[in-house]
């Protein structure tokens, strides 16, 4: 172990041998799985246009670092509603980054499309989390929408808040959002994993004796 | 054949005719000033910068609506650019600076092209300021360690290519044909993160792998990341520090070749163990179990050699300023590795995956043991660097006290609060508010050591300026400053 | 010891204990001298055994046949997954088919889905005597077609309907009469498989029918 060239040998040998083993074979294997079915069964489903725009604000505000998109079979995902299956490569085909995430600071976001699916509880949960969602500690994305001055009749895509929240914004002032807003909200409303994968586990068929 | 041959004759030229010990030093010393200086104060300035986004990471968690408004400093970005300021920025001007002394001092021979050394760090510096730019702007892409944006990759690459060159040219120049671990480790970090820098980079942008496999990718660099470039640089600088500066030589060094090439082997993969269960093959994900369980034998290697060596001069430790921080890294990467090694397990990563317990062992790697350790040399080699004594010594203890007592209250802040978090994610279904309620008290411990370790990074900073400026004494003028070292003893029986 | 009281507590320089090239002497000198029994390599060696038994009994249990499609791991779970891709289909019960739906895809172009057909052209459904009659005529009709003039609802229409006897299958059929049957106020009975099935085997195979071969029925 004196000489440099036998250090270099050596490791290179050692993480050749990792990367060939646990990337490249399993790329090679798994890694070319096409989509099933046309048009509206396609397997996966496909992001509209709005919502596709809504990824890249999605990976802009790095809504990664706490959120995962993935539903596991083990542990208590299924129970807590946010899917009703595992998550599977098939459903990540499509993504040319994937935000699978490592970190759950707030909940799995891959199938919110399925669970909350009112447009306005979005925009305003990104208005405020505190409207819709009390003792969150996910920030506001105020930033997120146009404060206009009202003059005459207001606009008919400003937030309506509730009462209570009312004077937390300026009176005679209305919100107004953004396209990056708009783009966000059908994001989340086409965040799906909820068509059928055969191979996909769920409790029912591992529980199949 | 000449491999072969030097494996058999390590050759120790007397360099007793160019003047005496000391003076080689100082020659080789002043040979690579200015270039190492570069690299400190790099990592000094992205070490205030890191510990304040730290700060303020860990206060949004607790208050979302601080520092809300800004939109480019929302907590999707501060935390990226916290852990990406900290890695690329401190921790890797620091270990490149310990590296690049110990492989020079380690080599006898003044070292030229230092021209090519701070040219490439300047480089560094500026991609590692066009990424975190890039993150502020919202150009990150979602991969661990990987967030800085494309664009700022091939100036990341091309100059630690210039500070790679460098060093193996100063590795190749060595007057001493025989070698020591610290400079195998060196070697190592460098080859290791050309190697996997360009593999993530091109498997996940370049030529993007299908889907989840960028993730993949991502998790297997991420873990490298760590394990085959800032833990081998650490290694390098404690495997050094502990004979220079306690004089005690390693005990059971015969057996560094087995935990340098094993943790090599289980580093390489470790990464993977953090994919269990989600939508990825799961054999790759056990694959990352059984090499994070590996990891077994090289720590248990190191632990003898570091703790027996260190504890075989116990009275010196807390008297030396490196040593101790020494110390304080090999206890933190004993703890470290144990946590990965059981926070690997499926049994525990049912509990604990999701949660802040892997940013809490993360944390502890990078900063309880390699941050503290080159802090430590660090503290080694300023003086010799700059013929100075350091100017405050109380500052240097109580910087000291700050770090070590900061990282424990994030390291248990995370562990304890990942913990707690997890098993109520994972195994109930209480609701996320609920869940976020009974992990508040945790979120205010790591906040505090972030507060706490801020003032000791601060002192740092402090220490670092200060010697930097401080005109010198009449003793600091001499060249006697520094004495002579003796030979290390070794007596075998 | 009384200096120690009265110096700082730390110096302002590390002193080197060890010139470099010691250093590098003494730990080539430690690499190549073999110490017999020494506690070091005994531990190493342990810890060595200790993984290589954890990486050999892991890799039995979850490394799933390193099967790169699969996202279990536990061999339990991958035999339930198995045995459940390769149960038994269910048994075929009755099986319902949905007259409407064969009516749109078969019936809706000429006869219109009001079941009005067209003036002129085709005749309607809805209100005709041919279909609320006898069963056995819209039977006859679906198996085998019908061609020539035809007085449906006081108007004559002359067309050739085609027949589906080879296209649609007797439980189709029936499920198809049943619901022009009872669509639109038309209220005549239901029409079962058997019933289709005897027609069929009693008219064999033969041609279009004509409207006075049908009357019969009346």
């Amino acid at each position: 172990m004196n000489r440099g060239p036998f250090i270099f040998i050596g490791v290179l040998i050692i993480v050749s041998l990792s990367w060939a083993i646990t990337l490249v074979k399993p790329i090679q294997e798994g890694g070319n799985l096409s989509p099933v079915g046309k048009g509206a069964d396609r397997v996966p489903a496909l992001l509209a246009g709005l919502a596709e725009q809504g990824r890249e604000v999605y990976q802009e505000q790095g809504c990664v670092n706490c959120h995962t998109q993935q539903t596991l079979v083990i542990g208590s995902d299924l129970e807590r509603g946010w899917g009703d299956r595992q998550s599977m490569p098939l459903d990540y085909i499509d993504q040319n980054v994937v935000f699978t995430g490592t970190n759950r600071v707030g909940p799995d976001l891959a199938n919110v499309g399925e669970r909350r699916t009112d447009a306005d509880w979005h925009y305003l949960h990104f208005f405020n989390p505190q409207i819709v969602t009390p003792g969150s500690n996910m920030p506001p994305f105020t930033f997120l929408f146009e404060k206009r001055k009202i003059v005459g009749q207001s606009s008919d895509r400003a937030l309506k808040l509730p009462a209570e929240f009312q004077d937390t914004i300026e009176e005679g002032y209305e919100y107004v959002p953004t396209r990056d807003a708009d783009a966000l909200v059908a994001y989340m409303l086409g965040l799906s994993q909820a068509y059928d994968i055969e191979e996909a586990p769920t409790p029912e068929k591992l529980a199949y004796k | 054949m000449n491999l072969i041959c030097n494996l058999f004759s390590s050759i120790f030229p007397s360099l007793e005719g160019d003047g005496s010990q000391r003076e080689r030093e100082q020659k080789i010393d002043s040979s690579m000033r200015f270039a190492v200086l570069g690299l400190i104060k790099g990592s000094v300035f992205w070490l205030l910068v890191a510990s304040l986004l730290g700060l303020i990471v860990s206060v949004k968690l607790i208050s979302p609506t601080y520092l809300s408004e800004y939109a480019w400093l929302t907590y999707g970005k501060a935390y990226p650019a916290f852990w990406n300021a900290l890695v690329y920025g401190w921790l890797f001007n620091a270990g490149l600076a310990c590296v690049a002394w110990i492989i020079a001092r380690l080599g006898g021979r003044p070292i030229g092209n230092s021209g090519v050394l701070i040219i490439a760090t300047a480089a560094w510096n500026l991609a590692v300021f066009i990424g975190l730019f890039g993150i502020f702007r919202g150009d990150q892409t979602p991969y661990r360690m990987l967030e800085f944006p494309t664009y700022a990759a091939p100036f990341l690459f091309a100059a630690f290519i210039g500070i790679g060159i460098w060093i193996l040219l100063a590795f190749k120049a060595r007057a001493y044909r025989s070698s020591f671990a610290s400079q195998w480790y060196a070697l190592a970090g460098v080859f290791c993160f050309v190697w996997i820098f360009t593999v993530a980079q091109v498997m996940i942008f370049s030529l993007p792998a299908q889907g989840v496999f960028q993730s993949v990718v991502a998790a297997w660099f991420g873990g490298n990341l760590i394990g085959l470039v800032v833990a081998p640089f650490a290694f390098a600088t404690i495997y050094y520090l502990i004979p220079k500066a306690l004089g005690q030589h390693i005990i059971g060094y015969r057996q560094s070749g087995i935990a340098f090439w094993s943790w090599i082997f289980f580093s390489s993969a470790a990464g993977l163990a953090s994919l269990v269960n989600g939508p990825f093959p799961a054999w790759v994900a056990s694959v990352g179990v059984v090499a994070s369980f590996g990891l077994f034998l090289p720590l248990s290697v190191f632990t003898m050699q570091f703790l027996t060596s260190l504890f075989a001069s116990f009275s010196k430790i807390w008297d030396t300023v490196s040593v101790r921080y020494v110390f304080y890294g090999v206890v933190a990467f004993i703890v470290a590795t144990v946590l990965t090694i059981i926070g690997s397990l499926r049994e525990v990563q049912e509990l604990t995956q999701f949660s802040q317990f892997a940013d809490g062992v993360r944390y502890l790697f990078l900063v309880g043991f390699a941050g503290m350790a080159f802090t430590g040399m660090v503290y080694y080699i300023l003086p010799r660097l700059l013929n100075k004594e350091l100017p405050n010594s109380s500052l240097a203890d109580l910087q000291f006290w700050m770090q070590g007592l900061g990282i424990f209250l994030i390291a248990v802040g995370m562990l304890s609060g990942g913990y707690a978090h997890g098993s109520l994610l994972n195994g109930s279904t209480a609701d996320t508010i609920d869940i976020l309620k009974a992990t508040d008290s945790y979120l205010f411990l790591t906040a505090l050591g972030f507060v706490i370790a801020a003032f000791g990074n601060f002192a740092y900073a402090v220490s670092f300026i200060w010697i930097l400026l401080s005109p010198r004494t009449e003793k600091e003028k001499s060249a006697g400053l520094i004495e002579p070292a003796p030979e290390l003893e070794y007596t075998h029986s | 010891m009384q200096d120690d009281q009265e110096q700082p507590h730390l110096p302002g320089v590390d002193a080197s204990q060890a010139s470099d090239e010691s250093v590098l002497r003494v730990h080539a000198q430690i690499r190549r001298k073999r110490i017999e029994g020494s506690p070091i390599a005994f531990f190493t060696a342990t810890a060595l055994i200790i993984v290589f038994v954890f990486a050999w009994f892991y890799q039995r249990r979850y490394f799933a046949e390193y099967d790169s499609t699969s996202v279990l791991h536990d061999r339990q779970d991958i035999a339930a997954m198995e045995a459940y891709k390769n149960r038994p289909l269910e048994p075929e019960g009755p099986v319902v088919v949905d007259g409407g739906k064969v009516y749109t895809q078969q019936c809706v172009a000429c006869h219109q889905g009001s079941g009005q057909g067209l003036a002129g052209a085709f005749p309607p459904l809805a209100g005709s005597e041919w279909v609320t009659g006898a069963p056995e005529i819209s039977i006859k009709v679906l198996l085998a077609g019908l061609g020539g003039e035809i007085q449906v609802k006081g108007n004559t229409y002359n067309g050739a309907m085609p027949a589906f006897g080879a296209v649609l299958n007797d439980a189709e059929i029936a499920a198809v009469i049943t619901y022009i049957r009872t669509e639109w106020d038309n209220d005549a009975g239901e029409v079962t498989a058997d019933q289709v099935a005897a027609i069929r085997a009693d008219i064999g195979s033969r041609g279009a029918w004509t409207a006075g071969e049908l009357s019969e029925h009346f």
